[in-house]
Order: C-alpha cells, then structure tokens, then sequence
C-alpha cells in the first residue's frame, strides 16, 4: 500500500432534487488495491460512483484523484485522467457491435491505433468468448458475455482505477466467478478496482479493504477478511453465512 | 391487357416521381429519427427546416454564389450553393438545439415537444420577415427539363431530371451516410449516445456536443430535402407542411428505425402519387393520413418494429 | 373604491374625447391575410392600402381631417377574419371596411356588417358576395362569372371546341368551375373533362393525363398564384399544343415569375394589367415601384383605389358616418382608379363589369382583348 490514496473522497454529500442519498462519505484507495463497497440496496454505493466520476456533482466534500481535485470537472475529462466506470446493469450498447463496444471504450485514447489494438488483444485474452462474437451487435450476446464486454469495454480506457458497479447482479454463479476472477486478473495488470457490490461474501474474497455503506453513511471499514468475521456484516449481508 | 400495356408507361412515370417525393420523405423522416433516438423527442420543427433550407439555398445562397461566380456557372453555383446551404443548417440546427432543447433536457419530453413547437411557429414568421411572402422559384441543376425514354415500345415515360436526380443523390447520401456512421469515430458516438446516454458519457463522450450534432445534422437532412424539392417545389412557407407526410413516414416505418424511415418514406411517396391518379387526387392527402391512423392504431411500432439505429 | 371608479370613469371620458376631438381623423379598416397561405396577395393588398393614405394625408387628408388606415390580418381564415373585423368596428370604429380578398373571409362577416351598418368594399369575387344586393356590400374586384365567361368566351374565340377545367377544390375553384360549366351551357358546350386538386399540391401529372386522355384541346384552370405557377411548368411537357387559359392568379407578375417561363403563350382574365397604356396606370406603378422595389398587382390597386373611394364618399357626405358613407358610395360615377378602370356601383354594389383577357408574352401579360359582363 503506497503512501497517498489513488482517490480520496472526504465528506461529499450528495443529493438528487430534495434527496439527500450521500450524507458525507469518505473513503480512500490506495494504488493497485482492490477495495469494495457493500450496503444494502439504496445505501448510495451507485451514487457514490456516479459522484466520482461526474455525473451527479456533490454538493459538499472533495474528490481528489491523483492529487488532483475532481469535483466540477466534465466526465469527459475525468474519463481521460484514468478513471473508467463499468456501470451498474452493464449498459453495453446493444446496436454496436461487440468490437464498436470495445472501441468506444477506448474513446479518451486519442490518436494511438497500434495502443488500442493491443489493449483490444489483452481484453480477448481475458475474454475470449468476446472475440469469438466481435462481429455480433451487443444486444445480442447473453447476460454474462454482456457483463465481460462492459467490464473489457471499461479496461479499453487503460485506466489507472475501474470502478465496478454490481458485476455480477443477475448472473449464474459461474459466471459471477468468471466476471469477479476477471477482476483478480486486472488487478494483477496494475489496475486498481474500487468493486462495488451487494454480493457481499464474493467481493469480499477478493478485496485488500471493504467499506460498508448505511443510508449513505459509512458505518464501517476495515480489511476484507475482518469484515467477513465482523458480526453485524454477516448478519446484514452475509445472509447465514 | 391492352389496358395494362396502355397503362405501363403512366404507371411507371408516377412511381418514378412518388419514390422521388417519398426519398425527400425519408430524409426529413431520418431527421426526425435521430432526434428521436438521441433524446426521445419528436422535433416539431423538423418540417420548417425543410423551408428554411430551401429558402437558404433559393433565396439567399444561390444568387449570392451566382453573382460570384458570374453567368454560366449554374453546376458549380448549384454544388456551392449546397454547401452553403448545409452549412447553414449546421448553425440552424445548433443554435436552434441550444434555445429550444438544451435549457428544457431535463423536463418532460412534452414539455421539449411544445417548445419544438414554439420554434415551428417562429420560423415560419421568421421567413416571412426574411424572405417575404412571395413564393421563390428556382431552378436547381436541371430547371424544368424532362427525361424520357421509351418502355418496351409500350409508350413514352416522361419524368422530370430533378426525380432522377433526388433518387440518385439520396442513395448516395445514404451510403455516405451509412459509411460515416459505422467508419468514423464521431459517426460511432452519435449511435453510441443515441442508444445509451449515460453510458456513452461514461466512455468520455461529450453528450450534450454529440446530441447539438444529432440536431444540426437532422437539420442537414431536412435542408438537403429542401434543395432537392425546391426546383419542384416553389419556396415558400407551405414547404414546412412535408413535415406531416414525413411524420407519418416515421410511423409507417417504425420510430426510429432508420431503415423504415427510408422504407416508410418511399411507400408514403408512392401511395400519395398512385392514389391522386387511381383513386382521387383531391383526397391523396386524406388517404395518406388514414394510412397514418391505420398505423397508429394497427402497428404503432411500423413495419420495422424495434429501434435498431445502429443498423445502418 | 369609489375614488378608484371615479379615476377610471375620468380616463375612459379622456380617451374617448380624444378619439373623437376636433383633430379626430377619418378612419378606415383594410383586411387581408397578412400571414397565413395567402399572405402574398395580402400583403400586396397593405401596400397599395397605405400608399393610398399616405397620398390623401399628402394632400392634406380629407375634409381638413387626417386619414387612418389600419389594416387587420385575417390569415385567411373565417374566424378570424371575423375576429379582425370586430376589432376593426369596436376598437378602431371605422368607416367602412376593405376587403377581405378571400371570399369565405368576406362570408363570414358579411351578416356583422349588415347588422352594424359597416360599408364593406369585398375584394372577394364569389358570387356569393354580392347576390342577395345588400346596400352595406359592395365590390371592387371582378365577379368569377365574369371570368369564367371571358376565359370561356376567349377560348371559343380562339378556335378551341373541346375544354377541360381544372379547379382548386375550394370555393374559389369549384366556384369556378360552375361558374365556366354555366358559361359553357350558354352556348350550348360541356366540357370533355374536369379535375381538381387541393391548395398546397404539387404534383399535377395525373390530372393532366386525364386531359390528355379525354382529348381536350384547351385547358381552363381556376386556382390560385402558387398551383397555377407549378401547373403551368408541368402542363408543356403533358399536354404539348393545348391550349391554357388560367384565371386571373396567371395574369399576376409574381405567378409568371415563379412559373420560370412556363407561363409564356398562356392566356389569363384580369382587370388590371401593367401593360394597359392607360397614364394612371403607368403613373401609379411608377410610384408603387420606387417606394416598394416591385411592381404593383391586382390587390395593389383594388385596395388603393377602394380607400380613394371611401374617401370621396366622405368628401361628397361631409360626413364619415357609416350610413353616410354608405350613400354616398352609390353615388359614385365612373371613379378613375389606378387600375385603369372607371369605377360606378351597379345595383347589387358590383364596380367591375369588364376585364381583359390577357397573353402571356416575354413575361408579361398582355392585353389581348376586352371583354364587357
Ligand atoms: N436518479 C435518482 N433520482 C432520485 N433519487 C435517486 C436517484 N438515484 C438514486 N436515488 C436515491 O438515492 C439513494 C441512493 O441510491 P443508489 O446510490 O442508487 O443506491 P445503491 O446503488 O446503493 O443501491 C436511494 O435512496 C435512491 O432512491
Ligand atoms: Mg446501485
């Protein structure tokens, strides 16, 4: 673990209209970590990340990736720093094909064919059912292969840190061991991953940290596999584990 | 039989003329589209782009590049003039995009379709102001010359240049286009922003920059319409009335499919051209808008049911 | 709240004294379809109504008194013209009022004008206008019959025996095509074929076949600037060697403009023509050319010598009283309008009783023959 976090987020707060879903979050990832965010359903882990990367602003707090501040920064630009977002129920682009999926991916990486077509290769090597159907429009592939082109579609940015918004919601339990494996395997390339997921048990198991989000407040954070031990997160998201 | 082989040639001639009418459909249906698939509005303007591309090139490009280019210039005044013309529906369709969209995109689409609405009733005030009432003609790469040829020794087909020359233009738009939108990196987004916002901008997309494009391109397609039309056509502010016939193109062809657009056009061409001469001519355009109610009520998605803009 | 009434009452006295003080002008209201389809012919008709106005208050207005024209926009439309027309007798307490140039706008506020006691100069020319000879209706502006006679009088004159119509389908065209089926029958002839087509058509090529089909020798087509313009382009190339006789929308500069030629060896009915010789009517599109940059048309003139009308029946009363002017108009005898004609009400309030059958040639109409209703 280095010295300075990758990103740092301290006290956003956030709101949609009168809502307020972030009542000051702060959490920290630390280069080539991987760190996941659990919580229940509406907890804010989606609008946290929608707040990294610009969607929604927040209206109080600092985003500092980098050592640079992200808040009123244009996704485009935040994008283009290193940071990609494989969004929650994946949204490929169902009328491109699989390898225009990827190459709009890859829309920050101005000018160097030669680079993209070597990420594109890496990304068929983690995936290869994707290069079996690169030809075939997105909307066409199944759930899984669906999750995969969106998670390759996310490294053909090259990021520096990916943001992982529930990977394996709605997938077979193979699949969800295939999609989480793939993250193992970023990692190993130097990516960071801050992982966010309601399958708790499985993204713990391959995470350095965890955060616990409650009602848009952290409520916990330590080490994976002490929050695995922890009592109230194998009550509330462990199930009878 | 006789009566068929006499009839041949008419046919013949009218359905050359209604694929014409119905190309110049597609296109301002294949503006209507993108919009659509861009930002889920129906652009209510669409039609009165139509005029005010025909006014630009008629009344203002065109003479203005004729006295350029001095006397017996009228290809190359026709081809700049076009340019010009497209040119200035890129500003048309931006500045329009940014005042009557950009302010409203988080409203209700109804509330954007009301201030399309808005801009429809300014521009055809507007080209009152700048252009006058009087109707404006001009004659575009072949005035008023007709083409004629003999089919099968069963009589003459006479049809003017400017239908052959609309068919053959918009079949190379549309392979430009087609090009443009599977080859090019911009032509990649718009379809990448047209089918997922919000994942598009995540890609690093500037969304609000590709959707005011999504618009000023429309706004191409409805201009080229109108040069295409207006050596048939005079120009005046009735041109903006295409916008219906391309509508119901739209809907017959399924909302945003930009194949039906084009099919729906060419059969909403044909059936009004057929219909004025074997039915009546006084209630083509009624019969054209049952067509339009049958659809509405029969097959709301059109002939190409679901949206599959990345097609083309 | 009293005091508030009474503010209220004190203003209302000042505006309407001041509305009818000794400096009260002459007022007259003009209608015509400034937006809308036929707003060309309307604005022509504005021009040639505020040139007339500027003329009488050039030569020091009349009776002492300034001349107001205010001109209302009908659209073209029958609910609103009647609109406009109300504002023109409530708000703008007119005179008398000029125009419409569409006969269904005239319909529509004929019964409110009758019943107010407004004179009412129609430029509509549906027979309809004028057939129950209401004292308070009159007409500046040729009738269709006397069109539809001329054009099928100048066609037989011409040689031709077997005439198609082709006619707008609405009221001005189907009106029309009754009115030329009728002067057909007088002479004991019916046409090979009719066809119609609505406002805003373009393509006209099923229609004309059907000519061709029936074997007409000569076409006469009642419908307005745009359609005659599109149809004379797409009729040479259709029906080669027949002949066309347009109403009077071919006669007008701005239909033969937009028919790029097309209109050449085509025959229209007017009553005002630029190339009559007539000095007021060369004057005048001298004048009308320098301060508007084009040339005056029907609606031109007929607007312009209506307010000169009006305004001569105001001399001739010393009065600007409805029913006075009314009376007065009546009165009139052989008026000298710009138009070149001579202007005298008959019984039923018409003012145009001749028209010229006009040949189109090197782009102007000319004046082929005169024909009397
Ligand atoms: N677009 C939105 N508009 C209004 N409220 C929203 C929107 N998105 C999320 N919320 C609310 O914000 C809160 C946090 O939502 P979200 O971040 O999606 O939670 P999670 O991803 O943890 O399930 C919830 O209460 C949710 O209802
Ligand atoms: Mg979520």
């Amino acid at each position: 673990m280095g010295a300075e976090p990758l990103l740092k987020l301290t006290d956003v707060k956030s709101c949609y209209g009168n809502i307020q879903a972030l009542h000051g979050i702060s959490l920290e990832v630390y280069p080539n970590e991987v760190v996941c965010l659990i919580g229940s359903n509406g907890a804010g882990k989606t609008t946290t990340l929608m707040n990294i990367m610009g969607v929604v602003r927040p209206t109080c707090g600092e985003i500092v990736f980098a050592g640079k501040r992200l808040n009123g920064l244009a996704t485009p630009r935040i994008v283009s720093m290193g940071i990609s977002c494989v969004p929650e129920g994946r949204r490929i682009f169902p009328a491109l094909t699989v390898e225009e999926n990827l190459q709009m991916g890859a829309y920050t990486q101005r000018g160097a064919t030669s680079e993209i077509e070597e990420t594109m290769s890496w990304v068929y090597e983690l995936f290869p059912i994707l290069k079996e159907r690169r030809t075939q429009m997105g909307g066409t592939l199944s759930g899984g292969q669906q999750q995969m082109l969106a998670v390759g579609r996310g490294l053909m940015a090259r990021p520096r840190i990916m943001l992982l918004d529930e990977p394996s919601l709605g997938l077979a339990p193979l699949l969800v061991e295939q999609v989480l494996g793939a993250v193992t395997r970023i990692k190993q390339e130097g990516v960071t991953v801050l992982l966010v997921e309601q399958n708790a048990l499985a993204a713990l198991e391959i995470s350095e940290r965890g955060y616990v989000l409650e009602n848009g407040n952290v409520v916990l954070t330590d080490k994976a596999s002490a929050l695995i031990d922890n009592e109230t997160v194998r009550k509330s998201y462990l199930g009878q584990e | 039989m006789d009566f068929l082989a006499e009839q041949l040639p008419i046919v013949v001639q009218q359905l050359i003329a209604g694929l014409a009418y119905g190309c110049i459909y597609g296109l301002v249906a294949l503006g209507y589209n993108f919009i659509w698939n861009a930002v889920g509005i129906v652009n209510l303007a669409q039609g009165d782009f139509v005029m005010v591309g025909g006014y630009l090139y008629a009344a203002s490009f065109v003479p203005v590049v004729a006295s350029w280019l001095g006397p017996g210039s009228a290809g190359s005044s026709f081809w700049t003039a076009l340019l010009l013309t497209a040119v200035g529906m890129v500003l048309v369709g931006m500045v329009s995009q940014r005042i009557v969209y950009y302010p409203l995109r988080a409203s209700h689409p109804r509330t954007i379709m009301i201030s399309t609405m808005a801009l429809s009733i300014f521009l055809k005030n507007f080209a009152i102001v700048a252009w006058g009432t009087y109707p404006v003609a001009t004659s575009g790469l072949f005035g008023q010359k007709w083409f004629r040829f003999d089919l099968f020794g069963l009589g003459t087909v006479t049809v003017l240049y400017q239908y052959v020359f609309i068919l053959v233009f918009t079949a190379i738009l549309l392979v430009v286009q087609s090009a443009f939108f599977s080859r090019t990196r911009l032509g990649r987004s718009m379809r990448a922003v047209a089918q997922d916002q919000l994942a598009a901008s995540l890609m690093g997309i500037n969304t609000p920059l590709i959707i005011a494009i999504t618009f000023a391109y429309a706004s191409i397609l409805a201009g080229v319409a109108g040069v295409l039309l207006a050596p048939i056509f005079l120009v005046s502010q009735a041109m903006g009335s295409i916008g219906l016939k391309a509508y119901t193109a739209s809907i017959v062809g399924g909302f945003g499919n930009v194949i039906g657009a084009l099919v729906g056009g060419l059969l909403v061409g044909s059936i009004e051209v057929l219909s004025a001469s074997y039915v009546s001519s006084v209630y083509k355009d009624a019969i054209v808008f049952v067509v339009l109610i049958a659809f509405l009520l029969l097959r709301p998605q059109g002939l190409f049911g679901k949206k599959v803009i990345g097609s083309l | 709240m009293r005091r508030l009434m009474m503010a209220l009452v004190t203003i209302m006295v000042i505006f309407s004294l001041s509305a009818y003080g000794a400096d009260n002008p002459i007022r007259i209201g003009g209608l015509a379809a400034l937006t809308g389809g036929a707003s060309m012919q309307g604005q022509q008709a504005r021009e040639g109504a505020l040139m007339a106005m500027e003329d009488l208050n050039a030569a020091g207005g009349v009776l002492g008194r300034e001349v107001q024209v205010f001109m209302e926009d009908s659209q073209g439309v029958a609910t609103a013209a009647v609109n406009a027309f109300r504002k023109l007798m409530d708000d703008r307490k007119v005179c008398a009022v000029i125009g419409d140039h569409q006969s269904t706008a005239v319909l529509a506020f004929k019964p409110i004008a009758i019943q107010n006691g407004i004179p009412v100069l129609a430029t509509g020319s549906a027979m309809a206008v004028t057939e129950d000879a209401n004292p308070w209706i009159f007409r500046v502006r040729e009738y269709d019959s006397l069109a539809a006679t001329a054009l099928v009088n100048a066609a037989i004159k011409e040689g031709y025996k077997k005439i198609g119509i082709f006619h707008n389908t609405d009221q001005f065209g189907v009106g029309g095509r009754d009115n030329v089926i009728a002067a057909m029958k007088a002479v004991g002839m019916a046409p090979v074929a009719t066809a119609g087509h609505n406002t805003g058509d373009k393509d006209f090529t099923a229609q004309l076949l059907s000519f061709r089909r029936a074997g007409a020798d000569a076409i006469i087509v009642f419908t307005h600037n745009e359609e005659q313009a599109l149809i004379c382009r797409q009729f040479d190339q259709l029906l080669p060697g027949v002949a066309y006789f347009g109403s009077m929308s071919l006669s007008q500069t701005s239909t033969i403009q937009m028919a790029q030629g097309a209109a050449e060896g085509k025959y229209s009915a007017t009553p005002y023509t630029l190339t009559n010789m007539d000095a007021r009517v060369q004057e005048f599109a001298a004048r009308y050319r320098a301060k508007y940059g084009h040339d005056p048309e029907l609606f031109s003139v007929l607007y312009y010598d209506a307010v000169m009308m009006v305004a001569e029946a105001v001399k001739m009363g010393n009065s600007d009283a409805p029913l006075s002017v009314r009376d007065n108009l009546h009165k009139i005898k052989d008026f000298p309008g710009v138009s070149g004609l001579n202007y005298t009400f008959n019984a039923i309030g018409e003012a145009v009783n001749e028209i010229f059958i006009v040949k189109i040639e090197g782009g102007q109409p000319k004046a082929a023959f005169k024909i009397q209703g």
